[in-house]
């Protein structure tokens, strides 16, 4: 078997990303190696001075800038935390034992275990929709929806999405273990409530025409967008998920348009190294 | 299953795009690959051509390995290898046998062990079971091409390998004449296809009978030999393509079907709904040959494009957890059924002088924190190899695949742990212990992402890969632009004895983004408290610090001096000799869009703050912000930031 010198790039997508770097030649998928430093080792490009001008906001999230809501956000995320105490207190009652932990970024759990909970339902899909029902407030101002259910073994495990204003939230979902007698075992979450919403003030041709731009494709080239949420911190902003052909510096982007400012707020490519 | 036809697909990918770019371009190849019909009689099943040539014109070639003549192509060859003879249809066996490699050449030793196979669902013996269809790409024509348009006087024409169901039994049934080539980097042959069906049916046989999972209920098309050309040839700099003009590529993938729905709707292509892997013939290895590669890309199907995708913030900072734990348990379910501690030993191995990832060598949390997910990924793989080593192989694999089925887009080492002990507790109250003790050791349970802040090279790292601050691109979550991402971990500073201060610094390189500018790094800020970490909250967003300061950058560097003062408890006083010292903690901050590399990091102590270049920040409640506006506001309001010397 031959070897690399300790000198040369030493991990193996290398050779796969250099060329992609000049020649866009990348794909898609769950890569098994990592890139190696020489692949950063960036030439000096940089080298004027340079400061950075942060932004005029500091804490952004209490921005009203751009929702008019600043002074209703304190009572709107007390009553969302309400909402979810609430709810979490019907739930020790009635799983006394259930042990719960929370993100610093969420406002609902994201762990329920030793549930031990039992359910209605006939199957697990059923019986997942009734835990749902019966404590959609952990996950207030968001409809969660029970979207498969498998079954193995003893236990059945129903995936969770939310959805606001009927479109999914597309960067949080949960998942529920019930044992074949019916009963919730554990919630293993992402899902968090949302006390505010930010609207889409874009539309979808305006948000592809960014994307798109933002790309270096021609603004006719052709693309595939879907509406949705994304959710952090209890704030629900409307966007659009972009797909467009790569270019020359792209791989296989996938373009996240906050549909309220107007920016891109992701572009992801499907590779991972 | 859809049908292609390969010339349609051809024109229609000319006719309808031209300046289709290079990257859709082999996307488009490689999905339809797998989207042809088998009756499709053109150009799709070169094994069956390969069965009358090789009748016809390769009838008495009973030995395996036959040369072939000049002008006889490769979809042939593994017709004449498997020594099928004129007229007579070999037997469709129900455990045909075949001489493999039961890990790797490296791991066993060269040694090839007799192995059943799964029987063939073509009574041909092509070689399709219930768990998989795999396809040779054979570097001739015929393959599936486009046009590109980059720029260049002349389009670029792109052309995948041909595909094709090559490997065929022996007249007896068997496959026991299809051995690994003479020349290990041959792009036809046919080892690695029978490699890549027997490890996927294997892989496929453990997930059903440990886990009662099954993951398709289609054979999942798969992949080998896969190279490319492109005509005229691309001057790129590292690739060379081989003397018949095709590229190797060292790399193995997991295709899911949603890459595949744009390109299709894009070009007028037919829909598939399959994922498929992918395995390039490689510049100094064939990765099929490795079955730790082939159960790892698997893997990666079994956890899906739901599961383990995205970095989170949490109170420390930003966190890879998720993704790195997609790499993880692909490791780790690769080794365990393979009973192999070291993934990708020959695959990886060949062109990584540090070998493969061996899960025996423990990886925790924060130490090896990082942002790269194989290199962060190793923490719960090793994690879960040392729980092995205590449980048996049988428990740990349960209670990882049970726990893997709770996990979501964005479940994190805590939560992976606290599953994971859920599952544990079930086992009895040894495992439950065994369990707690290395989940706590190696760190997924109640780990804080700190770490000291200590002169540091990547290129001279274990893992030779630079540290990463993300962009709000890289993180994708609203609101967060103005506040900035923080890293993936915090860093620690104490002042050594006698000095005046320290000064930290840091190298910066940019990484290639997809879209937007371009340019060199963006300089990071560095936010710091006292005696504490910097914490985040988010709900509404706040950043408990002292202060935060972004340094001058200058030749793609940073540096900061923090006095004395900096360092003493406020119960103290900055000029009480005898104050009390505390520790520095630190994060950077990253306000571009796009993420900013570290390649290197330096730590100093100062004798004396007059002889200090660069920036100082002096902690002085009154101190004068100089040193530029920008800096002079974050960091002077609190800590007072002076400008030091300017180079």
């Amino acid at each position: 078997m031959s070897s690399s010198s300790p000198h040369e790039p030493s991990v193996c997508l290398w050779a796969l990303t250099r060329l992609s770097r000049l020649t866009s030649i990348i794909v898609i998928g769950y890569t098994l190696c990592s890139p190696p430093a020489q692949l950063y080792a960036d030439p000096l490009t940089g080298d004027q001075l340079t400061r950075l001008t942060p932004e005029p906001t500091p804490l952004d999230n209490t921005m009203g800038s751009s929702t008019g809501l600043s002074q209703e956000l304190p009572e709107a995320l007390k009553s969302t935390q309400r909402e979810i105490e609430d709810a979490l207190k019907r739930l020790r009652a009635r799983a006394p034992h259930v042990k719960l932990t929370q993100r610093a970024a969420s406002l609902s759990p994201n762990l329920l275990l030793k549930l031990n909970l039992p359910l209605e339902g006939s199957g697990g899909r059923e019986q997942a929709s009734s835990f749902v029902s019966e404590f959609k407030g952990l996950w207030s101002g968001v409809e969660v929806r029970v979207t498969d259910a498998q079954t193995r073994r003893h236990r059945t495990v129903a995936q969770l999405k939310g959805y606001i204003e009927g479109l999914p939230i597309l960067n949080q979902d949960a998942r529920l273990a019930i044992s074949a007698e019916g009963r919730a075992l554990r919630l293993s979450s992402a899902l968090s409530g949302v006390y505010q919403t930010r609207s889409a003030r874009l539309k979808e041709s305006e948000a592809a025409r960014l994307a798109l731009a933002h790309l270096n494709l021609p603004l006719d080239a052709p693309y595939l967008a879907r509406p949705g949420f994304v959710v952090h911190a209890g704030v629900a902003s409307a966007v659009f998920e972009v797909e467009a052909g790569a270019s020359l510096q792209q791989q296989h982007p996938v373009v996240r348009i906050d549909a309220v400012e107007g920016v891109v707020l992701s572009v992801q490519d499907r590779v991972r190294r | 299953m859809k049908m292609v036809n390969t010339s349609k697909l051809i024109s229609s990918t000319r006719a309808q795009c031209p300046t289709l770019p290079l990257t859709s371009l082999l996307c488009s190849l490689l999905m339809c690959v797998s989207a042809c019909d088998d009756d499709e009689p053109i150009n799709r099943d070169g094994g069956e051509i390969a069965g009358e040539v090789a009748g016809d014109q390769l009838a008495g070639a009973e030995e395996a390995g036959t040369s072939l003549t000049a002008g006889v192509g490769a979809g042939e060859v593994a017709g004449a290898e498997a020594g099928v003879m004129a007229g007579v249809e070999p037997p469709h066996l129900s455990a045909p046998r075949a001489r493999l490699y039961l890990h790797d050449p490296i791991t066993d030793e060269g040694q090839l062990t007799e192995v059943t196979l799964a029987q063939t669902l073509h009574e041909d013996g092509r070689l399709t079971s219930q768990a998989v269809e795999v396809f040779n790409c054979l570097n001739e024509p015929g393959g599936i091409s486009g046009e590109l348009d980059v720029g260049l006087p002349n389009p670029i024409t792109v052309s995948l390998c041909r595909e094709a169901q090559v490997a065929r039994p022996d007249a007896d049934g068997h496959y026991m004449s299809v051995e690994p080539p003479e020349f290990e980097l041959d792009p036809n042959d046919s080892f690695a296809e029978l490699m890549m069906y027997h490890h996927v049916n294997e892989v496929f046989t453990y997930y059903q009978n440990t886990h009662d999972y099954t993951r398709y209920e289609e054979p999942l098309p798969a992949l080998v030999n896969v190279q490319l050309r492109t005509d005229p040839p691309l001057p790129v700099p590292g690739l060379r393509a081989n003397p018949d003009g095709f590229i190797p590529l060292d790399n193995a993938l997991f295709f899911p079907k949603e890459n595949w729905e744009l390109f299709a709707a894009q070009f007028g292509l037919p829909a598939r709904d399959r994922d498929m892997i992918v395995f390039f013939q490689g510049t100094s290895a064939d990765f099929a040959y490795d079955a730790s590669v082939i159960y790892h890309e698997y893997t990666h199907a079994v956890i899906g494009i739901e599961r383990l995708q995205s970095v989170v913030l949490d109170e420390w900072g930003a966190d890879s957890s998720p993704p790195s734990m997609n790499e993880g348990l692909a490791d780790y379910l690769a080794a365990s059924p393979l009973d192999q501690a070291e993934v990708g030993a020959y695959g990886i191995g060949s062109i990584d002088p540090r070998g493969g990832r061996d899960l025996r060598e423990p990886y925790r949390c924060p130490d090896d924190t990082h942002w790269e997910v194989h290199v962060h990924g190793r923490v719960i793989a090793s994690a879960l190899w040392a729980l092995r080593e205590r449980v048996g192989a049988e428990v740990a694999d349960r209670l990882t695949f049970n726990a893997l089925e709770l996990f979501t887009q964005t479940t994190t080492h805590q939560e992976a742990g606290e599953l994971l002990l859920a599952e544990a507790e079930l086992e009895g109250e040894a495992v439950l212990e065994a369990a707690r003790e290395v989940l706590s050791a190696w760190g997924l349970q109640g780990c804080e992402r700190i770490k000291p802040w200590a002169a540091w090279r990547a290129r001279e790292s274990r893992d030779g890969v630079p540290y990463k601050v993300s962009g709000s691109q890289g993180v994708g979550l609203p609101l967060l632009r103005a506040s900035g991402i923080p890293a993936y971990h915090q860093r620690v500073v104490t002042l050594p004895e006698g000095a005046e201060g320290v000064s930290l610094s840091w190298a910066l390189a940019a990484q290639g983004g997809l879209g937007g500018g371009g340019g060199g790094p963006s300089p990071l800020a560095l936010s710091w408290r006292l005696g504490e970490p910097v914490r985040f909250n988010y709900a509404p967003f706040e950043r408990l610090d002292d202060g935060e300061v972004t340094p001058l950058k200058l030749d793609n560097a940073q540096r900061v001096t923090f006095a004395r003062a900096c360092f003493v408890s406020p119960e103290g006083s900055p000029e009480d000799e005898l104050g009390e010292l505390s520790t520095l903690y630190t994060i950077f901050l990253n306000r571009s869009q796009a993420d900013v590399l570290i390649p290197e990091l330096s730590i100093e102590p100062v004798v004396s703050l007059a002889d200090v270049s660069g920036e100082v920040v002096t902690c002085a409640p009154d101190a004068p912000a100089e040193g530029g506006a920008e800096g002079g506001a974050e960091g002077g309001a609190e800590g007072g930031v002076m400008g030091g010397e300017r180079p």
